[in-house]
């Protein structure tokens, strides 16, 4: 029998590179070789979870004839197809999608203290949720969306909570208008929020940290700390080897970073390797939880101008983005169904027309 | 009231969660299905928990799309 395709990494790519395959009628061997069962991302910086928020149930990968593997991989020897785990053992392959996925950016000043984190995994949202009880005193460092969401959540739980974010701005991507209204929804939230001021220093003993010391010399004290400062893929294992047609990429590890690019980019490698053209395209975009309010944005914000509507009650609003005289991205914060429906429809490509060659 | 779900396709990005919190009414393969019903306020939940926001619940009634809040 042929080793067929092997796939390393185990999440969302992974998983959805198997269902498209399977649904599509591929009956060759699909191997998933990563830490564990795939599981969803999302859910671990947007909810308190008592196990691992598991994309399909364990049956899912006998009914589909997909082994899953536990391994790592620490090398790749793609001009002989076999991929190296840690322990030494070796696999073939015919082909093989690579989606490990990204790693969190951990910064120095903070290295080697026990009550710091970053959040990426399901053992890291257990550490974080053990870590907050009603007073305790949460430092996140980077005002992302992982960051907003983590702080958003601790503040639930009646959580004193600290954001440093370095950049002038929540959320740069999202441009001004938008990164301003969240932080004045986050300080209304009862989050101290130090925005375009950079962490200097940590102090403490053994035990951990016990006070940031920002770069305009603000103190923070602090039970415990969450490293948000963004994520780079997972790619080292890899570097210096020679890439082939038979080795696919997608998700994170691309350097991309959203739910449903990810998806998508595994749902487009099975078809690749069917030989199927690509689904046609969609816009890129993304949602999060925080303040008690779902914010989805469709289509490209970054370098476009936004116009905000906000409610004059309650922190609901939408963002409207405009670049050449055209809607490039809209961010709803606390809006309806259909209006997300409405605006994918708006920012999806028209499908192109064929144009005969003569 | 008795609410109908409805998949936008189009929306539709296969998530999840409608199942997790629905699996009598939604099965999630390359898109989400409807397969069955639920009460009322499960449809809802599982609307509000989309977060593609591609579950449509009409009012059987009245036939007018519901928000979910």
């Amino acid at each position: 029998m042929t080793p067929g395709l092997l796939i390393v990494g185990g999440g969302l790519a992974a998983q959805r590179c198997c269902e498209t395959l399977r649904a599509l009628g591929h009956d060759a061997p699909i191997t998933i070789v990563g830490p564990e069962r795939p599981y969803d991302r999302p859910p671990l910086s947007k909810e308190l979870l008592a196990a691992p928020p598991w994309l399909r149930p364990l049956e899912w990968y006998a009914e589909h004839d997909v082994i899953l593997r536990p391994g790592v991989a620490v090398r790749l020897h793609a001009g002989r197809r076999v991929l190296e785990l840690a322990g030494g053992e070796r696999l073939r392959y015919d082909d093989l999608l690579i989606a490990t996925g990204s790693e969190p950016v951990r910064l120095p000043a903070l290295a080697g203290f026990a009550n710091v984190q970053a959040l990426r995994t399901f053992d890291d949202a257990q550490r974080l949720r053990a870590a907050l009880s009603p007073g305790a005193r949460l430092s996140v460092v980077g005002g992302g969306l992982i960051g907003l969401e983590v702080a958003s959540s601790a503040r639930r739980m009646g959580v004193e909570v600290t954001v440093i974010e370095a950049a002038p701005q929540l959320l740069p991507r999202l441009g001004p208008a938008v990164g301003a209204r969240l932080a004045a929804l986050h300080r209304e939230d009862g989050v101290a929020l130090h925005v375009g001021v950079g962490l200097a220093a940590a102090r403490g003993g053994t035990a951990g940290v016990e006070e940031l010391v920002l770069a305009d010399g603000t103190r923070v004290a602090t039970d415990h700390v969450v490293e948000a400062v963004g994520v780079r893929p997972a790619s080292g294992w890899f570097a210096g080897a020679s890439l082939d047609p038979h080795v696919y990429l997608a998700g994170d590890v691309t350097g991309g970073g959203h739910w449903e690019a990810a998806a998508r980019q595994g749902a487009g490698v099975a078809r690749a390797l069917l030989g199927l053209p690509p689904a046609p395209p969609a816009p890129p975009s993304f949602w999060s939880d925080q303040l008690g309010l779902r914010v989805q944005c469709v289509g490209e914000p970054a370098g476009a101008r936004a116009t905000i509507a906000a409610d004059p009650e309650g922190r609901g609003f939408e963002a409207v983005y405009r670049r050449e005289g055209r809607i490039s991205a809209v961010l709803l914060a606390g809006r309806s169904a259909a209006d997300l429906r409405a605006a994918r429809r708006l920012l999806t490509p028209e499908p192109q027309l064929e144009r005969s060659a003569a | 009231m008795t609410l109908i779900p409805e998949i936008d396709t189009f929306a539709c990005v296969a998530h999840g969660d409608c199942a997790v919190v629905a699996p009598q009414a939604f099965r999630v393969d390359d898109v989400a299905v409807v397969v069955g019903t639920a009460p009322d306020d499960v449809l809802l939940e599982a609307a509000r928990a989309c977060p593609a926001g591609a579950i449509v619940l009409v009012d059987s009634e009245s036939g007018e799309e519901v928000d979910p809040g």
